[in-house]
């Protein structure tokens, strides 16, 4: 009787511990799942890609571990569990990225509109100072519908910022910061080539 | 007549448990030899990193794309033959996408840097053309 009772017991405990590690992980997987996709639809694919990349590796490898417990006689989704947490991790540390890397973006991108309107006033002084020849005139009216354009694009940039758009806001500053930079060089030479001639 | 009786339940259980023995050997046998696609999919997986690191997605965006989706057949597949019961799992049509996978990976990061390296020769002359003129 005695011994039964200990068999009866143990096949108890057996079934147990077999039906507990049995359990697939669903809570974390939906979790870690969730995590993903709040990173993607926060922008993390355009502003931190290879953050993002690596998080989706990692998610990709998790749920290939699931499914190697699941294809077990005796399923142990401790590993799967444990990258899952990981990739919990990597979701938390990619969005501080993503808001680090919008934060940065927005201040280079307003520190560009800052340069880039001086720029356009300096030119605007140096037009006054340039050579006005036959040629020089259809020069400067080219320049100076440059400059327009320019400014133009500040304003686009602004709004572009306004509305959330960092990277187009980056890229379109970018461009009007170059352009503004090569007017004011070729302002600049053509002036020291009047002052050479004098 | 009881001792008789008892005699022939204890070979009964006997037999029964010699059949049980048999069976979870025979079912231990086959599952271990069922190859799963665990290397597969890893390897289909890297690929389509490495594939993506090449940008592929940009540069061989269909390719790309049937790559992506067939490692996601893959891994559905997998997840419905897991759902079945365990001696009757077959994962030959798993690894076989997971394969197609790779290959198909293995392609779009190839044609990627064909086309993005042709792309930026064909900017270059652009360039040198315009300085020309």
């Amino acid at each position: 009787m005695k011994s039964k009772l200990i068999i009866a017991i143990a096949a108890i405990g057996v079934a147990v511990l077999f039906s507990s590690c049995a359990k697939v992980p669903q809570v974390e997987i939906d979790a870690a799942t969730a995590a993903v996709q709040g990173v993607k639809d926060a922008g993390a694919d355009l502003y931190v890609p290879e953050a993002y990349a690596a998080l989706v590796d990692s998610m990709k490898s998790a749920n290939e571990k699931v499914e190697v417990a699941k294809a077990k006689w005796f399923p142990n989704y401790s590993k799967a569990k444990a990258l899952l947490v990981v990739v919990n991790q990597m979701a938390v540390d990619t969005k501080a990225k993503l808001e680090a890397r919008k934060v940065e973006l927005k201040a280079e991108t307003e520190a560009m509109i800052v340069e880039v309107k001086g720029l356009i006033e300096g030119n605007k002084a140096l037009i006054a100072k340039a050579p006005r020849g036959k040629e020089g005139k259809a020069a400067l009216e080219a320049i100076s519908s440059d400059l327009a354009v320019a400014e133009t694009t500040v304003t686009e940039v602004e709004t572009l910022l306004a509305n959330g758009d960092l990277i187009g806001s980056n890229n379109k500053i970018k461009a009007a910061k170059e352009k503004a930079t090569s007017i004011k060089t070729e302002l600049e030479d053509a002036i020291a080539k009047k002052g050479g001639k004098k | 007549m009881v001792r008789l009786n008892k005699k022939r339940i204890k070979w009964v259980i006997i037999i029964l448990f010699a059949i049980l023995l048999i069976a979870i050997s025979v079912s231990v046998i086959i599952v271990s030899q069922k190859v799963l696609p665990t290397n597969d999919l890893r390897l289909a997986r890297e690929a389509l990193t490495m594939a993506k690191e090449a940008e592929a997605n940009i540069y061989s965006e269909k390719v790309y794309k049937e790559s992506v989706q067939m490692y996601d057949s893959a891994m559905v597949n997998w997840s419905k033959e897991n759902a079945r019961f365990i001696l009757f799992r077959n994962y030959s049509r798993v690894i076989n996408f997971a394969k197609q996978s790779k290959k198909k990976a293995e392609n779009a990061k190839d044609e990627s840097v064909k086309k993005s390296d042709l792309l930026s020769k064909d900017v270059e002359a652009a360039f040198v053309s315009m300085e020309k003129k």
